[in-house]
């Protein structure tokens, strides 16, 4: 008998109307090319592909041992039929593909729902401004936690805290070495 | 006659003793102390909202190999998680194991990133932040030009990049689960990553550490969000399993939200275009050539690891320029690197290994 047939066929058709809720968050995504379906259609393979190995596994497990089959045993065979399931699934193009499109269309929405959010170009600039601040203030800091650890210690102040330090403090005040962001990044 | 596949009576037993311990796990869980238990430390140094630590040695303790060792080893996280799972509590700590072995230990924690930073680059992380923090150790040395550097993970490529455009800094790496060629046939993380729209996501602003903590949790969704809380169950009377338990499920699930601009250079340039093992990536404006790593180089990788599988770490060794190179593969996945049976051997071999290398440049 098929998996899909008889018992079990009951059991995929209330399994799948339990899938139903993660079928939905596709739909107001709107994928293009139908990869929405298709997500659904490969949860679905997935579904039916879980329930034919936890099938042949039971008949397996019971050819093997004459022992009666416990809770927690039967759970782990469901668990390690559904990720073996799922393991093939994760590599299927299509479904790599659709779940690429779903995250990515996740983002058009997500952006769509942001309007007037600060741009790439704002942030930049405002991130210069507080790293100049923050170089100007560790410039200030320093030399006082140097004279800090030095009394600390009893000592006067040794050659070491004296010499100028091989990082530059102040490099983050520095304007930034980093080019100015470029279309590709400023939001679309 | 086949043997029935049930006993009623054996599943009842068995449905009151999951009800029983459900029940002492539900009263059970809110007293799992929770407070920070990590060896104690000092901040001692900052910039912007990353933070250098120093972790406190007990001379008493120092059993290892680095007993006699100046030189001091710096820890470099990733930025997708905290760096609190290298110190989660007492007898499941990466450093508290490398204190024991007389290492001097200091911690790069980045911090959390805002809005505010969602431009800054990988140079901001390592010509910035972390070049500042070696400057800072090294000052504290009297005539050490180098220290050790070890990266873990997201971390490990970071400290690759480091080491490559700073190769006076470093004295030894040590590269853990590292991933350096992000584009071979099992990295199933890899595979998913092909066909993001990379631009529009790092565009929107900071990747959102939940979205990032979703797709790692997706790599074996049964297994990690269904099974493993059913196991959970067999903690209901193990009050130090569980509080084990609790502390790994709040180290998971605490996510920074991760900067955009390092998303895009990560997922785009490595993931995508594998440019780190064409010798093509930049940092910066700079060319990373791999090949300027010349110092030792220790590279351990965990035989289970779904993320950063075995294959993406392994061609560290042919990639670089240095001789000495060790390749170090523990019997553990991803997690089991930190905490496993088989990773509790590891402070004394990273500590070996430095020893063996001595504190040559």
């Amino acid at each position: 008998m098929r998996w899909d047939e008889g018992a079990m066929g009951a059991w995929a058709q209330m399994l799948g109307q339990l899938q139903q809720p993660f079928a939905s968050p596709f739909a107001p995504l709107n994928l293009a090319g139908g990869q929405g379906a298709r997500l659904y259609e490969a949860q679905m393979r997935m579904l039916g592909e879980t329930l034919q190995r936890f099938a042949s596994g039971f008949v397996e497990r019971q050819q093997r041992s004459p022992d009666p089959i416990g809770m927690r045993e039967l759970y782990d065979l469901w668990i390690d039929c559904a990720e073996a399931a799922y393991a093939g699934l994760a590599r299927d193009p299509a479904f790599v593909a659709a779940q690429a499109a779903a995250v990515n269309a996740a983002y058009v929405a997500f952006g769509e729902q942001r309007p007037g959010a600060p741009t790439s170009a704002e942030f930049e600039a405002l991130r210069q401004r507080i790293a100049t601040l923050e170089g100007q203030l560790q410039e200030r800091r320093e030399p006082e936690v140097e004279r800090k650890r030095d009394c600390a210690r009893g000592a006067q102040p040794t050659r070491k805290a004296q010499r100028p330090r091989k990082a530059q403090p102040a490099r983050k005040a520095q304007p930034s070495r980093k080019a100015p962001p470029t279309s590709k990044a400023r939001p679309k | 006659m086949n043997a029935p596949a049930f006993d009623p009576q054996a599943l009842r037993r068995e449905w009151q003793d999951l009800a029983a311990r459900a029940a002492a796990l539900a009263q059970a869980l809110p007293a799992v102390p929770t407070a920070p238990a990590g060896a104690p430390r000092d901040a001692v140094w900052t910039r912007g909202r990353t933070t250098l630590y120093r972790y406190r040695a007990n001379a008493a303790d120092h059993t290892g190999a680095g007993r006699s060792r100046r030189r001091p080893l710096l820890i470099v996280f990733a930025l997708v998680n905290s760096p609190d799972v290298l110190d989660l509590q007492p007898g499941r700590s990466l450093i508290r194991g490398l204190l024991a072995q007389g290492l001097d230990v200091y911690l790069i924690d980045w911090g959390r990133a805002d809005a505010a930073d969602r431009t800054l680059g990988l140079d901001d992380f390592l010509d910035g932040a972390l070049d500042g923090a070696v400057s800072h150790i090294l000052a504290g040395t009297d005539d050490l030009g180098a220290l050790d550097l070890l990266g873990v993970c997201q971390g490990g490529t970071m400290s690759l990049c480091y080491t490559a455009l700073h190769p006076d800094r470093v004295a030894n790496l040590v590269a853990m689960i590292t991933p350096v060629d992000f584009r071979t046939p099992d990295n199933l993380l890899s595979y998913w990553a092909q066909g993001l729209d990379v631009d529009r996501i790092a565009n929107a602003g900071n990747v959102p550490g939940a979205l990032l903590n979703g797709l790692f949790l997706a790599q074996k969704p049964f297994r990690l969000m269904h099974q493993k809380y059913f196991h959970a169950l067999d903690l209901a009377y193990d009050p130090a399993g569980l509080e084990s338990f609790v502390r790994m499920e709040r180290w998971i699930f605490d996510c920074p939200d991760h900067p955009a601009e390092v998303f895009r250079a990560f997922v785009r340039d490595l993931y995508q275009q594998n440019r780190l093992a064409r010798g093509a990536f930049e940092v910066g404006g700079r060319r990373v050539d791999l090949r300027a790593i010349t110092q030792p180089v220790l590279n351990i990788y965990g035989a289970k690891d779904h993320l950063v599988p075995p294959s993406a770490s392994i061609p560290l060794g042919r990639l670089i320029g240095s001789r000495d190179y060790t390749p170090l593969e523990l019997d553990a996945g991803h997690i089991g690197m930190y905490v496993s049976r088989a990773a509790r051997a590891l402070p004394a071999q990273i500590a070996a290994w430095l020893a063996r290398s001595g504190d040559r440049t």
